[in-house]
């Protein structure tokens, strides 16, 4: 997988003029020299309506200085008790790694997963996530509700760390369609609009995913969206292509599906604490320089880093004309 | 018996007052000492109009009058009945008792004005700045205690306070952004500029409404007896001066302008690289002109207009941004001698601060506009009653407007523009009395409170939001002029001094200063588009409470002057962003603050050398400012602000060879900034993401500079002086760091990902060369 650092369109203006001020400056590297920073917990987790929880837990890594991950082995951390409560009935989660899998499942995960097994059906890299351990029975007996609040438990190395999130009702969109590209020239591009009906309580937060064809889902630059303007209301808008991080990033076919392309929606509902983390997570990849501020990711993981998000989940396909 | 009363004959007392004036120009002098010979204590300082008043027993005094750089003046009078007494004085010879500072010898150790520091514009323009241009603001930042923010940034931090905290004014107008090309120029043309006063402790109760300095300005009048040009043609910018009589001793004016020239002389050399396109310049003109009715009555008009203008063009013109910001101010000042103790100064003034950006990129057109504008009245009276008071008092009234950004354009076919809704009015008031006297032969004080008042006003539509999850819960819509929220502060200001000996004295003082209005600015450096919020139901007062304690003493004759002063304020309702800021337009900013304290303390060390062919100073600041936010993940820690200069050094040095040359330097040395930077890497869905380290808990490395200049002065003629300067700007090339990026990439899968930090910088070395020239009718 190939990680690059990507553009954020929200910050357009001030990053115009912070290139564009550069003016007879003279750019050199520098050493930073801090010492190693404490090594934190980043957790990764969603529940769903339906689905197991499904965690990945990791580590932080120093930034300065060449950095590989294959050589980290402490990059995923293993080993941790993990468990998951809904209030009444707690599970206890078993950690699976990609690698020491069953060699018939392999394909299914990594296609549910969004990893590219290159020809000979091996994995680039493995990959170990934390989840019920009656998961590939097919039918586990601990999946999320609508309506519950699971409070996420990880013992580690002597530290605990917590979370909580709850599944709100999903707020299916009143319909699904596509729009053509406004140049003519490029008609084989088509973007996805959504109508939605907003709840009349304020104080509801949507995520969102997009699946193409075979490719797992994705979701795009921005991702979430609070109901402070649309309160109440029929509103209607697009929503960018989910972006597969493994690809390389293109401006113009950014954000746009294929002609003949399946598209499915994943449109869910989440928690404020859960809106507020994408939303600066978002931000922050953005931007670096003097004319930014160090946006301080809003985690609602307590000890650690990162997100345990529950979301209240409706899909819709369409298909993208030929 | 009877008793016999017999008349006790008693001594009147007349009152000695005038205006003291420069012989050649007519221009006030500012400051000016007014004292009786023998009898140092027994005197005055002219005021900002150059009038001074001093009430004495009838009798025969010997008055003498000195002001730095000038020939002192002595005047026998006999003192029978009030006496209206103008003095002249002539411009002294420079070479052997040059004085840098100190109107009157020993004025450092005399005067209670601890933290206050008089800056003779001739004295500036001996100290070698960017590009040979004369900077009063680059000026101030070497002394004790006042610290640049930095390559690049506008802006100086006094005792460790923001940049907002430095009440700047032009002719009583206050100014709102003082740089041009983030502070590499200031906008004060040094050639329409007679004084300029820092405040930096102590600061009297006739200021208000910033926590931790004033830099009052004061334009020339403009030479009422003769015309005379002045200006100078450089590598970068040129000015020019124009000043003359308009009725001989009774009305002058004075046209000062400045432009750069950078944009034409660098574009032909950008043409295909990669910085075609870019476009800049600056222009300032100062306006002024004076009329003097009678003895008691003179009127002054005053303008001052400038600004920079960005633009940028790219070559395929898929981009095209331009950037215009400015300020414009206006004053209208009518000054009334009630009689011979009382001075009345009534002003008027309107003055404003604008940016905009207007750009088009692709199918993108966006605009953003932001300023702030204000109408101010003042009076000010000086009173001299005699016994050696000096009593000050007065009001001060400002309707503010605040436009945060607006902003408007379009994003393909998609439209948005933010509502004028926006915007916020506000009122702002002030009133003060004060006075200095002597309490005992020893111990002077200067003792006064000030009242201050601010409130903000509609129309404004206040949207209200759910603490818990930002989002709307109502809105409420004030009409225009219903109160919004107001503040009401008491501000009490003391100062002493106690004489120890001829040579040394101990000052003291504690004020407490209330400030209404703040600069918010998210960025690491000032730029532009920081915004002057208003005080409101969210955002409180700043309020600040400053002690200090100094020691001074004059060593041989007053040729060295010394002194240590340390300072510690208690800073309350100080502003940061949020953890989780994220800029939007259409939401207001304050929505996005966390509120805390905050801390300043220091120790300053100067020495001056202050007479002779070869002077200078150094100066050493020691100081620490820090702050503590309930509401940031630091929590309970203090942090450092990035203010916080801990080190903090300069030396000057002036050398006069003879009547043609002179040659000076000068060293600066600060502890580099505090700023947040990234420490560690994590991946979320599958891309990588960075964590911050403490706030503003890496410093960037030291900034450290010297300049060297040397100027050659024409053999001077009657009615034309010239002369060439030329100044090094950095003269070993230093990098200092503006700000530092970090950029990364890598294959995550497969191999490494490979980290660089860099730093940008501004100025290497600049040489410079610059013609200066004055013409005299």
């Amino acid at each position: 997988m190939k990680i690059k650092k990507t553009t954020n369109f929200k910050l357009l203006t001030p990053t115009v003029i912070a290139m564009v001020f550069v003016l007879n400056s003279c750019t050199q590297d520098i050493t930073i020299d801090i010492p190693n920073p404490e090594s934190k917990i980043v957790v990764e987790g969603s529940i769903e309506q339906g689905l197991p929880p499904i965690i990945s837990l990791t580590s932080t890594v120093p930034f300065y200085g060449e950095v590989n991950f294959n050589e980290l082995d402490n990059y995923y951390v293993h080993g941790a008790i993990v468990t998951v409560s809904d209030g009444i009935n707690t599970v206890d989660l078993s950690e699976f790694c990609l690698a020491d899998l069953p060699d018939e499942i392999i394909p299914l995960v990594a296609a549910f997963l969004g990893v590219d097994l290159d020809t000979t059906g091996t994995i680039p890299l493995n990959i170990c996530l934390y989840t019920v351990p009656d998961i590939f029975t097919g039918f586990p007996a601990f999946t999320g509700e609508e309506g519950k609040t699971y409070d996420l438990n990880i013992q580690f190395d002597g530290k605990t760390i917590t979370s909580s999130t709850t599944i709100f009702p999903p707020v299916p969109p009143d319909s699904v369609y596509y729009r053509e590209h406004d140049d003519p020239e490029n008609d084989s591009l088509f973007r996805l609009y959504l109508t939605l009906t907003d709840p009349a309580e304020p104080g509801d937060f949507y995520r969102y995913f997009t699946k193409r064809n075979s490719e797992a889902y994705y979701s795009g630059f921005s991702s979430v969206f609070d109901d402070n303007l649309i309160n109440g209301q029929s509103f209607d808008f697009t929503v960018d292509r989910g972006f597969n991080p493994t690809e390389d990033f293109e401006q113009l076919p950014y954000g746009y599906f294929l002609a003949g392309d399946t598209v499915i929606l994943k449109w869910c509902t989440i928690d404020y604490p859960s809106y507020d983390f994408w939303r600066t997570l978002e931000f922050d990849s953005g931007t670096d320089g003097p004319f930014s501020s160090a946006t301080i990711v809003q985690t609602n993981i307590t000890g650690g880093l990162g997100i345990w998000c529950g979301y209240g989940v409706s899909y819709d396909t369409l298909y993208m004309p030929e | 018996m009877l008793i016999i009363s017999i008349p006790i004959f008693s001594q009147s007392k007349y009152t000695l007052s005038g205006y003291v004036k420069d012989a050649e120009t007519g221009e006030d002098l500012i400051g000016a000492y007014v004292y009786l010979k023998n009898e140092v204590a027994t005197g005055t300082v002219t005021n900002i109009y150059g009038f001074f008043s001093l009430t004495l027993l009838e009798g025969n005094y010997e008055i003498v009058s000195s002001y730095i750089g000038y020939e002192t003046q002595n005047k026998s009078i006999l003192l029978n009945a009030d006496v209206r007494l103008n003095i002249s004085l002539k411009l002294g010879q420079e070479l052997e008792e040059v004085v840098i500072k100190g109107e009157r010898e020993d004025a450092n150790v005399q005067s209670t004005d601890m933290g206050r520091v008089e800056l003779n514009i001739e004295q500036i323009k001996t100290i070698p700045v960017l590009f040979g241009e004369v900077d009063i603001l680059k000026a101030i930042q070497l002394l004790p205690g006042v610290g640049g923010a930095g390559e690049g940034n506008t802006g100086f931090y006094v005792r460790g306070g923001g940049p907002d905290q430095n009440l700047i004014l032009l002719d009583e107008a206050v100014v709102y952004n003082t740089g041009h090309l983030f502070g590499f120029f200031s906008v004060f043309n040094s050639d329409a500029i007679k004084n300029v006063t820092l405040i930096k402790g102590g600061m009297p109760a006739q200021y208000g409404g910033r926590l931790s300095s004033v830099v009052d300005v004061q334009m020339k009048e403009g030479n009422n007896q003769q015309y005379q040009a002045e200006g100078g043609i450089g590598l970068i910018a040129s000015r020019l001066t124009v000043q003359g009589p308009i009725v001989k001793d009774k009305s002058s004016f004075i046209v000062s302008g400045r432009r750069t020239y950078i944009d034409a002389i660098l574009a032909p050399f950008l043409k295909g690289g990669e910085f075609e396109g870019n476009g800049y310049y600056f222009y300032d003109l100062n306006t002024k002109v004076n009329y003097k009715f009678d003895d008691n009555n003179r009127l002054f008009a005053s303008g001052y207009f400038g600004q920079d203008v960005f633009n940028y063009k790219a070559p395929d013109n898929t981009l095209n941004v331009s950037v215009p910001w400015g300020n414009a101010t206006g004053t209208l000042r009518w000054n009334h001698l009630f009689n011979d103790k009382l001075f009345m100064n009534v002003s008027a003034i309107y003055n404003s601060f604008d940016f905009a950006v207007e750009s088009a990129f692709q199918v993108f057109n966006f605009n953003l506009y932001s300023g702030i504008q204000d109408w101010n009245g003042k009076i000010d009276l000086d009173y001299y009653p005699g016994s050696n008071h000096n009593i000050k008092f007065g009001g001060n009234y400002i309707y503010h407007t605040f436009i945060p950004y607006s902003a408007s354009g379009n994003f393909d076919d998609v439209d948005f523009s933010t509502d004028t809704l926006s915007r916020k009015y506000a009122h702002e008031a002030g009133i003060y009395i004060q006075d200095e006297f002597d309490i005992t032969d020893l111990i002077k004080i200067n003792i006064g409170i000030r009242g201050s008042y601010f409130q903000q006003i509609g129309p404004y539509n206040d949207i209200i939001y759910d603490e818990s999850n930002q989002q709307v819960i109502d809105t409420v819509y004030y009409e225009k002029g219903t109160p919004i929220a107001d503040y009401f502060g008491l501000e009490p200001r003391i100062n002493a001094r106690i004489i120890v000996d001829n040579n040394s004295s101990i000052k003291a003082g504690v004020t407490f200063n209330n400030q209404y209005i703040h600069l918010v600015s998210s960025s690491t450096s000032t730029l532009p588009t920081d915004l002057w919020i208003p005080s409101s139901k969210k955002v409180k007062p700043q309020i600040g409470i400053q002690y200090s304690l100094g020691y001074f003493r004059n060593f041989y004759s007053n040729k060295y002057e010394t002194s240590i002063e340390v300072y510690y304020k208690d800073l309350k309702n100080q502003i940061e962003f949020a953890d989780g800021y994220v800029p939007e337009l259409g939401i207001d900013i304050e929505e996005n603050f966390v509120f805390g304290r905050g801390r300043s303390y220091g120790a300053e060390f100067f020495i001056k050398k202050a007479k002779g062919q070869f002077n200078g100073w150094i100066g050493y600041t020691l100081s620490k400012t820090e702050r503590q936010f309930d509401d940031l993940q630091t929590v309970e820690t203090w942090f450092p602000t990035k203010y916080d200069r801990i080190h903090d050094l300069e030396i000057v040095a002036i050398y006069k060879l003879n009547d043609r040359w002179d040659f000076a330097s000068t060293f600066v040395y600060a502890t580099g900034q505090a700023t947040t930077i990234v420490e560690s890497f994590y991946v979320i869905g599958g891309q990588l993401q960075t964590d911050y380290g403490p706030r503003n808990g890496y410093r960037l490395p030291a900034y450290h500079r010297l300049d060297l200049s040397a100027t050659l002065h024409n053999k001077p003629e009657k009615k034309y002086e010239s002369s060439w300067n030329f100044s090094i700007y950095n003269v070993y090339s230093r990098k200092n760091p503006y700000f530092i990026y970090t950029t990364w990439e890598g294959d995550f899968a497969y191999g490494s990902v490979d980290v660089q930090a860099k730093q940008v910088s501004i100025f290497p070395i600049i040489p410079s060369i610059t013609w200066n020239f004055k013409f005299s009718k």
